[in-house]
């Protein structure tokens, strides 16, 4: 019986520091960037690669930001007999046909305005549209895809078409900033310190590993071979169409490159009802993608013999990890509370090595955000630091300083020598999965009458914790084979006039 | 409507820029040759911000070791 109670134990102490899997992933990232110096993507080769650029815009009533996106594109440095408009209006309703016979009028032969009639389909569709008249004639060497509310800056074509310059490469996207600034809130400043984690830190890393998850959305600049390649069409079986996207190429044994310096502004949702959406949507296409891909994970040695890394066991860590993260940490939460109710100390002990490896996790990735994009960083700090919630950051805080803290707990009778089980404390050993829950509590109370708590229950469960239980809701949605449905983000063009 | 929002690590000051209007392919050359010296030159540097973000780690953590336990 002693022999049985040890080994569940162990069990529970192994378990209980898989909940620190997802971050020490992340931190191995971080560590990666430094060396991406070593993988010579910035070689002058011939001063300016300027193939010419054809860029595809999928819109589905985008009137009132058509005209800058498209006024801004042609006024990119980049030469201007080398860079066509492509506009697909996905059968908006709105007065998308007019701004673009206009535009069309004003720039003869440089902006294209083609109409879907029956639309709906979803973008990848609308793409298809674009893509099969960018294909049809020999002129576009390569094809930018982009959103049409993002905006480009001025040097982000040219230093995404350099890498072209390279035979083996295939796509190159750029990194997508959140756009909003001044204009924003503080769910906007959320994902603004979000991206530069999970775009300009982790896809520097893919660099590095020679993979790259996913050609974002809405900056991805392909060759003309590796769109041929492809069959000329993009996936439409998926809500990730881009990451199909991604993934094809490289198994097609093309290279995909991340240019941290090739920077576009996007705008991001403002409310979490719409970002909840969107991520549900990205979740679920992950998922998809997972199965989809099952044969590829973790066959390191044949994937490199066929020219990719998507198959390596870092870049397999890296993905599931992620996927994993709700399971991770409700795990982690249920040993470390069979462990308070079977052997105190031993809960204690534990809880604490697995939160000083949380807050070392938290302050390299923190540190390491505001050297790579430092203005972002300036403008995101506070939700940088409250970023895995209050409650969260305020354990950090008591785990950094043990000695300050720890006679006060025991002063407030939070660590009780008898062995009494305090709530509090149960709370907080459980708190890793308590925070899921609160988290789409705070994205259910965003569509009601008492919305004024959503940012404040945000801001105490954490935006990670909303990230997590939205993987959840993936879950359960893929499992009972919901529908998949485009939702396409609400948009209102303020990036753009905020140029 | 666009901007010169470049982001990414900190680089040091760069070469003039020419207007945005100046599209002949010579000046885009240069400006690609200048451009893309910065981001190699940003690129070094992320990898000595790194170890210094990793030595003032340590640093706290021994740190905490000997005074804050």
């Amino acid at each position: 019986m002693h022999t049985l109670k040890e080994i569940l134990h162990t069990v529970a102490e192994v378990i209980v520091f898989l909940g620190a899997v997802p971050l020490v992933t992340a931190v191995l990232q971080f560590l990666l960037i430094g060396l991406q110096r070593f993988r010579h993507l910035y070689e002058d080769r011939d001063g300016a690669h300027l193939p010419r650029t054809a860029v595809l815009i999928p819109a589905w009533n985008e009137a009132p930001v058509l005209t800058a996106s498209v006024e801004g594109l042609l006024a990119l440095r980049y030469p201007p007999d080398r860079l066509r408009v492509v506009v697909v209006d996905d059968a908006s309703t709105d007065p998308t046909p007019e701004v673009m016979r206009e535009l069309a009028r004003r720039h003869p032969g440089r902006v294209v305005h083609l109409r879907r009639e029956h639309g709906g389909q979803g973008k990848a569709h609308t793409l298809n549209h674009g893509l099969e008249h960018v294909l049809r004639d020999d002129w576009a060497e390569a094809v930018l895809v982009m959103d049409a509310d993002v905006v480009f800056d001025h040097d982000a074509l040219w230093r995404m078409t350099r890498h072209l310059a390279d035979p083996g490469v295939g796509a190159v996207t750029a990194y997508i900033k959140e756009g909003s600034g001044r204009q924003g809130n503080s769910l906007t400043r959320y994902i603004a310190y979000e991206y530069i984690t999970a775009q300009a830190a982790a896809r520097r890393a893919q660099n590095v590993l020679g993979v790259v998850a996913c050609l974002a959305g809405g900056a991805q600049l392909h060759t003309r071979a590796n769109l041929e390649a492809l069959g000329g069409r993009f996936d439409t079986t998926t809500l990730a169409e881009d990451t199909v996207t991604t993934f094809e190429t490289q198994l097609a044994g093309r290279r995909v490159v991340f240019d941290g310096y090739a920077t576009v502004l996007a705008e991001e949702p403002g409310e979490l009802t719409g970002l909840w959406k969107q991520r549900l949507r990205w979740a679920r296409g992950n998922l998809q993608v997972t199965r989809r891909y099952k044969g590829v994970w973790f066959r390191g040695r044949t994937a490199r013999g066929e020219g990719h890394r998507l198959g390596s066991f870092l870049f397999g860590l890296i993905w599931f990890s992620l996927l994993a993260t709700p399971v991770l940490l409700i795990a982690c939460s249920a040993s470390l509370v069979l462990l308070y109710f079977t052997d105190h100390d031993r809960a204690w002990t534990l809880f604490h090595y697995l939160w000083v490896t949380n807050l070392v996790c938290y302050l390299l990735i923190t540190l390491m955000a505001a050297v790579i994009d430092p203005r972002t960083f300036r403008r995101s700090w506070f939700e940088a630091l409250i970023y895995p919630g209050l409650v969260a950051t305020v354990i950090l805080v008591v785990t950094a300083l043990p000695g300050v803290f720890t006679p006060l707990l025991d002063r407030a009778g939070l660590l009780p020598s008898d062995g009494s089980v305090h709530p509090v404390m149960l709370a907080v050993y459980a708190w890793l999965t308590l925070s899921m829950p609160l988290a789409w509590i705070a994205k259910l109370l965003a569509g009601t009458r008492l919305r004024r708590l959503a940012p404040p229950l945000l801001h105490l469960a954490g935006y990670g914790s909303l990230l997590a239980a939205c993987l959840v809701a993936a879950y359960v949605e893929e499992k009972r084979n919901a529908e998949l449905t485009w939702d396409k983000t609400e948009k209102t063009g303020k990036v753009a006039a905020g140029q | 409507m666009t901007n010169d929002d470049t982001g990414g690590a900190p680089r040091p000051p760069g070469p003039a820029r020419p207007a945005p209007g100046d599209r002949t392919p010579e000046a885009l050359a240069r400006r690609a040759r200048d451009l893309t010296r910065e981001d190699r030159r940003a690129d070094r540097r992320l990898l000595w911000w790194e170890l210094l973000v990793l030595l003032i780690i340590a640093g706290l953590l021994v740190a905490r070791w000997h005074w804050l336990l």
